[in-house]
């Protein structure tokens, strides 16, 4: 009994449940010993860095609370992916390393049997959005093999499906077929996109003109971070007024406190992105190794900085028509009874960015400019919305940043609440439909322009 | 032993996957390495041989005693091969 109380204990601890993750991963793709050690160690390592940068993070987080809260009489949320994820590692921490896993898996599967053969490599937001699910489903109180296998079915079949979705427009992106987006923030590019080539024309890009280099330095996370940080804390120390501010700092200057409280929120992140960077550094490669053994044509769905040297100048001006977005849609949060959503610089510059190429492809300048708006829209309202399927994790000042994470996360808890059976016919659509979009639309497969390719030289010599 | 880091703006997904290319890349050449992802900023402050970024954000690191290198597609095994070899000459 002893022995089977210590494997429990071992199994449910997250740290060294992601750590075995990394060891089975290295251990199939023939790693040699050194590099299984090492990858296993940094692994936990990583993991238990994670806890104490999110540790570091509330401590910053809660006067920010306080502050917006007696500033505006509202809850102020700042959507940051890092910092929820390793918040919900506290209760979900086992259920979410095994939806990892089996979500690549689940990835490795679908790729193989359907026509969409992507491998999703962002292993971080895997991570994310199996911490996702695992909430959004563990709140409504489905637990074990049931929450691990419709989590793992849920975030492997997005995993395919939302490089599938923005192939068309990676096509134009990239002018060719090789890499595939992975990153979740997808829906907001595609809707970028659509919305870019609506109103504006594709041949008037925004690589025609140069941006200043001086904005550059926001690509640098932890800058854009403290300089974002400063501004929100300083403007909600004022809204508060410097008694209340006073009060939480315990009797110190309130403008140094909520100076050097914004710079340990910075701090607290860079920390988890320690940590979170040692367990991916790990895991990808293994995984790499492993998919490409396994499935040999399979294309390689990316980060979303991928696309940025494609058009530099479409990424600052998604960024900053992200922000304005963010920024207007705050206004009507309060109205409207939700939370207020303050823009995350992190998210705003990746996914706005992103957003900005995905618009400019379709519909140049304008495109691009209409295209971070609408992200910024998106990030502000979804988050929003979100909120309510996260439980107690709802209050914790923070949330998941993505479009992606907001609409799986927001539908998946809405099937939760109904009941589990939902959440098994929810996975199941999702698995469906990574089979169907391959088979009745060719535009989302990864070969299009190769099969388009033979078709016509078939078609050619048959006529030769 | 050289030290080599793969740096991208957040260290996290580009950067992964720089370093199981660069892995391959530096194993075939048979030098003594350590290998290690990072973001910018992280980069500076830290003592390095070699380091292999996008050409944006090697401007933010020209400061460094280590030799920068820049890739310009990071799915291009053959491109980071190449580049891997040279650098190695160099160094040595």
């Amino acid at each position: 009994m002893a022995i089977l109380e210590f494997l429990q204990e071992i199994l449910s601890n997250a740290s060294i449940l992601v750590g075995l993750l990394a060891l089975v991963g290295l251990l199939v793709a023939r790693a040699s010993f050194p590099d299984v050690v090492t990858g296993t160690l940094k692994t936990i390592i990583g993991f238990l860095i994670l806890g104490g940068g999110a540790n570091i993070l509330i401590g910053a987080l809660d006067p920010l609370g306080t502050m917006i809260s007696e500033g505006l009489g509202l809850q102020g949320v700042v959507p940051t992916n890092e910092a929820i994820v390793a918040l919900a590692q506290e209760d979900f921490g086992a259920e979410t390393a095994g939806i990892m896993g089996l979500a690549f898996v689940v990835n490795l599967v679908l790729a193989r049997l359907t026509r969409l053969r992507y491998v999703f490599l962002t292993g971080h937001h895997v991570f994310f959005m199996a911490a996702l699910t695992a909430v959004t489903i563990g709140v409504t109180g489905m637990e074990g093999w049931q929450l691990l296998i419709t989590g793992a079915l849920i975030t492997g079949s997005v995993m395919v499906l939302m490089p599938a979705i923005a192939m068309p427009f990676m096509r134009r992106i990239t002018d060719g077929e090789e890499i595939a987006m992975g990153h979740f923030g997808t829906l907001a590019y595609c809707a970028a996109g659509l919305v870019g080539s609506k109103v504006g024309n594709p041949d008037k890009s925004t690589e025609d003109f140069e941006v200043p280099r001086s904005l550059s330095f926001f690509r640098d996370s932890l800058v854009s971070t403290a300089v974002a940080m400063l501004i929100v804390y300083l403007i909600f120390a004022i809204l508060a007024g410097p008694t209340v501010v006073t009060e939480l700092a315990g009797g110190a200057n309130p403008w140094v406190f909520a100076i050097i409280q914004a710079l340990t929120f910075a701090a607290g992140v860079w920390i988890i992105l320690v940590g979170v960077r040692m367990i991916i550094g790990e895991i990808v490669p293994a995984f790499e190794g492993i998919s490409s053994r396994l499935i040999p044509n399979a294309v390689p769905a990316l980060d979303v900085p991928i696309v940025f040297p494609y058009a530099p100048t479409a990424v600052i001006i998604g960024f900053a028509t992200s922000v304005l977005g963010g920024l207007v849609s705050m206004i009507f949060l309060g109205p409207l009874g939700l939370a207020l959503i303050i823009p995350g610089m992190v998210p705003h510059f990746f996914t706005g960015g992103g957003a900005g190429v995905f618009g400019n492809a379709m519909g140049g300048r304008w495109g691009a400019a209409a295209g971070g708006f609408v992200n910024g829209v998106l990030i502000t309202f979804l988050p929003a919305f979100l909120l309510q399927y996260m439980g107690e994790l709802g209050f914790a000042n923070t949330t998941f940043g993505d479009a992606d994470f907001a609409w799986v996360g927001i539908v998946t808890g809405f099937m939760a609440e109904a009941g589990p059976a939902l959440v098994w016919i929810w996975a199941a659509i999702l698995v469906a439909a990574c089979f169907i979009f391959g088979m009745v639309f060719p535009k989302l497969r990864p070969d299009y322009l190769a099969q388009q390719g033979q078709a016509a030289s078939e078609a050619e010599s048959v006529a030769g | 032993m050289i030290r080599v880091f793969a740096v991208c703006g957040m260290g996290l997904g580009t950067s992964a996957i720089l370093k199981t290319r660069l892995k391959a890349a530096l194993d075939a050449s048979g030098v003594d390495y350590m290998l290690d992802v990072t973001d910018a900023s992280a980069a500076r402050g830290q003592q390095a041989d070699l380091i292999f970024t996008s050409a944006e954000l090697a401007e933010g690191l020209k400061g460094s005693p280590a030799k920068i290198v820049i890739i310009k597609n990071f799915m291009d095994r053959e491109e980071i091969n190449e580049k891997v070899k040279e650098a190695i000459e160099e160094l040595q």
